[in-house]
């Protein structure tokens, strides 16, 4: 294979960067690493050894141990617990424990991480296999998890932590007692920082698992002599572990067993078990007896939001917009309102702040509801002022849900202008407008609406070759619809019309098509308010009747594929006056893809009105394009009606191809 | 048969990898089809022509959106499906996948990265490991590649070809007599056809890619002469702005993948010809971040940190 | 205790993992000869998927022009005691090399602390590691380079002579610090060091669609180039060291740099692995430079220091 080069020919020395030689050896030493032996090889197993009979999971479990490429090994020791539900019986006895276990053990830490994350799947293997929860392979799995969690590696420990509760929950209450909880014990005093810490974190998860007596009972107990811990990340977890509690104990108990706890570590001397309460306030308050809601609410988040730690303020107020949803059902004080527009602040607040305030804005709104709509107006108005376009633009996508909660009055004087400058605004911003807007226009009224329209006239296709950003003229087109069947026939043709001819004209081929399917209908809603006779009207159909004789075939598809939608709404009689000519001639058109969708068209309308078939322009074109050259056309051209078949067949007998005239055409 | 294929390509256009016995079998069927084709392959206006993908699967969903959808718009890709991007597996068989369903509507010529020995450096061996934990996948693939034709002419007026042209080839009745069915080799007429680069030189010259040659207007010239051809359309090389003329417009680049290593901020283009051969250059921009999927792997391109 | 100013360094910190894992990808591919540097890069098993041969080639051009102006340094004043200061050291071993190269040299190395206290461990593995960071030339000290004061702390507790010629290196840091940051750093040094050279290494030209991708990719990694203004090119790289108490400097894109260093170990290196990157090669090395700052009498013996 290997030709010495030719020396005349090829220089090696002729210019200092010219690795003639290089590149070939290259290639050679390369084809040598096709052999396995070679140890720099990186080519992975090739499965040659496998024994035939063996089962998938004997292959799987022998892939894990034995591939000595990383990557697929990790792929089959990822696809385990798959390979497992598939393959096993009642047979307990091979599960494969052991290699998991070996696996938990591995040097490599993606392999371990891998493992931890699918002992939930595990767990669900063993809980299906065996009616016995007690039984051996189920504690081994435990110690397997506990393993885990000891991990040094912190992406194993975290993922061991999530998926734990599952392997807890297949043990039976005695067994949970006597195995789990023993462990946690010895784990929560544990001289190691970080065991405590998955120790605080494991008691709040598997809360939900053993239920409330034994949460009561033991879990609580260890959680909250955690909270005293000397280390202040062990303090940290403790406060995210006793949201987990919440859920599970009754209003009562979380206000006396939990909340002085809570409390006081929100008051912590170090921040970031501050900022941690800060992001569970809202869990707290929902999980109280109702008319506390709003004592604890003050109590807690008040003094987090007035913190001296930003990150801690920071963490309070990102929790504000769910805190006022869950006291929706009491009255919300104004004070909360305060702190709300204070979000919407950029000088005070941070723009990530400013963009949750924006995107919990519907939800507030809709909590105080339209009645106290004026005490957040201002907040608002900061957001739609703001200079980062993200606040904008989130504040943009969800105009039309506070529009909608606020009622036509208020959108219109509040939400209008703003509307309009994002109108005006960058791409990102348009967008999340436009992708809304008839839900809007649904809201507002007809004075208003025209205003908007007019303001959408500048979104016309470039001409340049460069696309632009066509996603807002695709998004545009998909609204040109919604938008006109909430337009009188005069503004429709005014307005958007125009925009509906400029995308049918448009650089990206998705923005056209998108246009071709609705333009029919937008026409016709039209037409039945002004008459087909009316200017704008005429001229549109000129327009649409021009991309028949065009040039490109995208727009003598197009024609086709709009006069399949008018066929659907208007009589025959138009269709035969004003559309067929042009599409007859297209029968003989010199591109397959043109001659396709004018069988789909005549498939189509045969099949909404079989008396089409009488007519002779109709049947010399259907005979035309079954004898096409290309396939494609006479197979579309085939799933015409039989009935159809057999007129055409009749027809064909006294007529030949060649005679037929088409008839004068109209306009 | 094509109830099963339209489901591949339903399940390819959302990025989702077939199972290895589907793969195997798409192979099968593709090359059953390739095998017919010629080295130069006859195709009819209109088409839209394309350059290097590279893996940017969703930057391919960009190209089709802007081109519009095979089978309605028929297509011709120059070669460079794989490698580099994270996608080269679902990009690879989507169009394999078309070009099964829709033979006479999408084209696909060989790059040099279509390959064994280049895609086991690049990624592609990489990807189907991590993706289907066996080489199998590789091998189906890079069977296909083989089958690959090396060029393509269009109305009879205009050349394809990945790379460029050969100081072995005159006439493109020469191209025909190649034994295509291989592995590219190291040099001679298929390497050439498949590693060359327009250049601004007189006649031949080396290639610092240490395949292929450079060649120059006049070689360029000569070649459209001789063969009675318009121009040649070639991809292979990043251009910034997604395609590049040369040679008095006898020759263009087009390159089709945007942002090219998620890294290089470049646009990509289509060239699409009508039935007349009027051409008509679409430039776009790789999909924003909202559009694409999250690969598993590291997503941060390479940079020296 | 954890920071609270809202400032979170982790994802600087984490590139000197990034650049210990490559060359230690290409000491193990022949690209260069580098005993320490396996102990200092960890196995990630396979999430640390190979790196493209583009990569490599561009660590390896890096490495080799600092070891290279390094042992240009150390030829001119080495019959003498002389400093070599690696500031933001991360897992780098070029400290080692000059030691190793040159019984006069005395090597500080700097970086954050938590790089430091990680390097310290990580040196344990290996019992050659251990030995040289052991040796009584070499310091190894924690610091916030950002932090002016500390800075000069950490030198007058190692009590680094600066009467003694000085190298500087900070190899990719300056772009990570905050805007303005990096002059103070330079005029740090160029205030101190009498007889002796800076090296810097640093991304440039951030406003060319190729340096727009740059500066957002490594901004959404979490390690933005945040002081990459401060020199934006070559001669801004240049301008930086002159308006800062350097006498003389010069600066190269690493294609100049590449073209410039020795032809028979660049044609081995290229041997190496299959290449197909071209254009993107000569896309990301023009934006990245070198640019050395020289502080010396007339005629003295660093006259003709510099990338030749």
């Amino acid at each position: 294979m290997s030709d010495a080069l030719d020396g005349a020919d090829r220089d090696a020395s002729s210019t200092s960067d010219r690795p003639a030689a290089s590149s070939l050896d290259t290639v050679l030493e390369l084809e040598r690493f096709v052999d396995v032996d070679d140890d720099r090889a990186v080519l992975a197993d090739d499965y040659s050894n496998d024994v035939p009979g063996s089962s998938e999971l004997d292959l799987t479990s022998k892939y894990c141990r034995d591939c000595h490429v990383a990557s697929q090994r990790l792929y089959h020791v990822a696809a385990l617990s798959r390979v497992c539900e598939r393959t096993l019986e009642d047979d307990v006895g091979a599960f494969p424990i052991d290699l998991i276990a070996e696996l938990a053990e591995d040097d490599d830490d993606d392999v371990r991480r891998s493992v931890a994350e699918q002992l939930d799947r595990f767990a669900a293997c063993v809980g299906r296999l065996s009616e016995r929860l007690d039984h051996v392979c189920a504690i081994k799995l435990l110690g397997v998890t506990f393993m885990l969690i000891e991990d040094d590696r912190e992406e194993v420990v975290s993922a061991a932590e999530q998926t734990c509760g599952a392997v807890a929950s297949l043990l039976s209450p005695e067994k949970q007692r006597s195995l789990l909880l023993p462990t946690l014990k010895s784990f929560s005093e544990s001289d190691e920082e970080e065991i405590r810490m998955s120790a605080a974190k494991v008691l709040g998860r598997l809360a939900a698992v053993v239920g409330v007596e034994m949460t009561k009972s033991d879990l609580l107990p260890s959680l909250l002599n955690l909270a005293s811990d000397a280390e202040y990340r062990v303090r940290e977890a403790v406060a995210s572990a006793l949201s987990d509690t919440f859920e599970i104990l009754d209003a009562n108990d979380t206000l006396e067993s939990t909340l002085p706890t809570f409390a006081r570590l929100s008051r912590d001397s170090v921040w970031a078990v501050r900022a941690t309460c800060a992001k569970h306030v809202v869990q707290l308050v929902r999980a109280v007896p109702t008319d506390r809601m709003l004592d604890v609410a003050s109590e807690t988040f008040e003094p987090l939001a007035n913190d001296v730690s930003f990150k801690v303020r920071t963490a309070a107020l990102e929790q504000l917009g769910q805190l006022i949803f869950a006291l929706s059902s009491v009255e919300v004080p104004t004070i909360f309102v305060d702190y709300f527009t204070s979000m919407a602040e950029s000088s005070t607040s941070s723009s990530a702040l400013q963009e949750t305030c924006a995107y919990n804005l519907p939800g507030v709104v809709l909590s105080l509801t339209s009645a106290r709509w004026t005490e957040l107006r201002p907040a608002f108005r900061l957001l739609a002022a703001s200079l980062n376009w993200r606040v904008r633009r989130t504040l943009g996508c969800s105009l039309h849900e506070i529009a909608t909660i606020i009622g036509r009055d208020n959108a219109e004087k509040d939400l209008l202008p703003v509307l309009e400058s994002f109108l005006e605004d960058t791409d990102e911003v348009k967008i999340g407008v436009i992708e809304h807007l008839s839900e809007i226009f649904a809201v507002i009224g007809s004075a208003s609406r025209l205003s908007l329209i007019r303001l959408l006239s500048t979104f016309e296709s470039e001409d340049a070759e460069k696309i632009g950003n066509w996603r807002i003229r695709f998004a545009l087109a998909k609204q040109i619809l919604p938008v006109a069947e909430l337009l009188s026939g005069a503004a429709t043709a005014e307005f958007i019309v125009p925009i509906l001819l400029a995308y049918l004209d448009d650089t990206a081929a998705v923005v056209r098509e998108k246009t071709v399917e609705i333009a029919g209908r937008v026409l016709f809603n039209a037409a039945r308010e002004l008459s087909w006779y009316s200017e704008t009207i005429v001229n549109a159909m000129s327009s649409i009747k021009l991309l028949a004789t065009s040039h490109r075939w995208s727009d003598r598809r197009a024609y086709i594929n709009i006069c399949l939608a008018l066929a659907r709404e208007v009589e025959q009689r138009f269709v035969v006056d004003e559309l067929l000519p042009l599409l007859v001639m297209l029968a003989e058109d010199s591109v397959a893809a043109v001659r396709v969708a004018l069988s789909h068209f005549l498939t189509e309308v045969l099949r909404l009105d079989p008396t089409y078939i009488s007519l002779p322009d109709i049947s010399a074109a259907i005979i035309i394009l079954k004898a096409d050259s290309d396939p494609t056309v006479v197979a579309a051209a085939q799933s015409m009606k039989a009935e159809a078949e057999a007129k055409v067949k009749d027809d064909a007998a006294f007529t030949s191809a060649r005679d037929v005239r088409f008839s004068p055409t109209g306009l | 048969m094509s109830h099963e294929l339209d489901g591949w390509i339903a399940a390819l256009r959302k990025c989702e990898p077939l199972e290895e016995d589907d793969v195997k079998r798409l192979c099968q069927m593709a090359i059953e089809i390739l095998v017919e084709e010629s080295n130069v392959q006859t195709i009819d206006s209109p088409v839209t022509i394309c350059g290097d993908i590279h893996g940017q699967f969703y930057d391919l969903l960009e190209l089709f959106k802007v081109g519009g959808d095979c089978p309605d718009t028929n297509y011709l890709f120059m070669g460079d499906f794989v490698d580099r991007g994270f996608y080269s597996v679902e990009t690879f068989l989507l169009l394999l996948a078309l070009k099964v369903r829709y033979p006479d509507r999408m084209y696909l010529i060989r790059g040099n990265h279509e390959c064994r020995q280049i895609t086991q450096v690049y990624g592609f061996y990489d990807e189907c490991l991590r993706k289907y934990g066996s080489v199998n996948v590789w091998r189906y693939c890079t069977d296909v590649f083989d089958y690959l034709s090396l060029s393509a002419l269009i109305d009879n007026k205009i050349f394809c070809v990945h790379g460029g042209l050969s100081p072995s080839i005159t006439t493109i009745d020469q191209i025909r007599t190649i034994d295509r069915k291989q592995e590219v080799p190291h040099e001679g007429a298929m390497c050439d056809l498949l590693w060359s680069d327009p250049e601004d030189v007189s006649g031949w010259g080396l290639s610092p890619r240490g395949a292929g040659y450079l060649f120059g207007d006049d070689v360029c010239t000569s070649f459209t002469q001789t063969n009675s051809v318009d121009m040649i359309a070639r991809a292979h090389q990043l251009v910034m702005e997604g395609y590049k003329w040369m040679f008095n417009k006898r020759l263009v680049t087009v390159w089709s993948a945007p942002n090219y290593c998620y890294r290089c901020g470049n646009v990509a283009a289509i060239l699409e010809l009508d039935e007349n051969l009027a051409h008509d250059f679409k430039v776009f921009e790789a999909a924003p971040q909202e559009a694409r999927g999250v690969p598993a792997k590291r997503a941060t391109p390479d940079y020296f940190l | 205790m954890p920071r609270d100013d809202g400032d979170d360094a982790r994802g600087v910190i984490e590139t000197a993992s990034d650049a210990a894992r490559a060359k230690r990808d290409i000491a193990r591919l022949g690209y260069v000869d580098d005993a320490h540097v396996e102990a200092f890069a960890r196995e990630t098993g396979a999430s640390g998927a190979r790196h493209a041969p583009l990569v490599h080639r561009g660590y390896w051009a890096r490495s080799t022009a600092t070891r290279a102006l390094s042992d240009a340094f150390g030829s001119a004043v080495g019959d003498g005691r002389f400093n070599v200061v690696n500031v933001g050291c991360g897992y780098d071993t070029i400290g080692f090399y000059v030691m190793e190269r040159w019984a006069n040299a005395r090597v500080v190395e700097v970086d954050h602390e938590e790089v430091t206290k990680e390097r310290r461990a990580r040196s344990e593995a290996s019992a050659g590691t251990a030995a040289a960071a052991a040796s009584e030339v070499y310091d190894l000290r924690a610091c916030d380079v950002r932090d002016g004061e500390a800075l000069a702390r950490i030198f007058e507790e190692v009590k680094l002579d600066w009467s003694a010629p000085t190298l500087v290196i900070a190899e990719c840091v300056l772009a990570y610090l905050p805007p303005g940051k990096s002059d103070e750093v330079v005029r740090f040094f160029g205030e101190r060091v009498e007889r002796g050279a800076f090296i810097s290494y640093d991304p440039i030209e951030p406003d060319d669609a190729f340096g727009r991708q740059m500066v957002r990719n490594v901004e959404s990694r979490g390690c933005a180039f945040a002081g990459i203004r401060d020199a934006p090119s070559v001669a801004g790289a240049r301008a930086r060291f002159e308006r800062n108490a350097w006498r003389r400097a010069e600066a190269y894109d690493m294609n100049e740099v590449y073209a410039r260093l020795d032809p028979v170990e660049r044609a081995r290196i290229e041997r190496i692995e299959l290449f197909d990157e071209f254009e993107e090669w000569k896309l990301i090395m023009a934006h990245y430079c070198v640019s050395v700052g020289v502080n010396d009498d007339e005629g003295g013996v660093l006259a003709d220091f510099g990338l030749r």
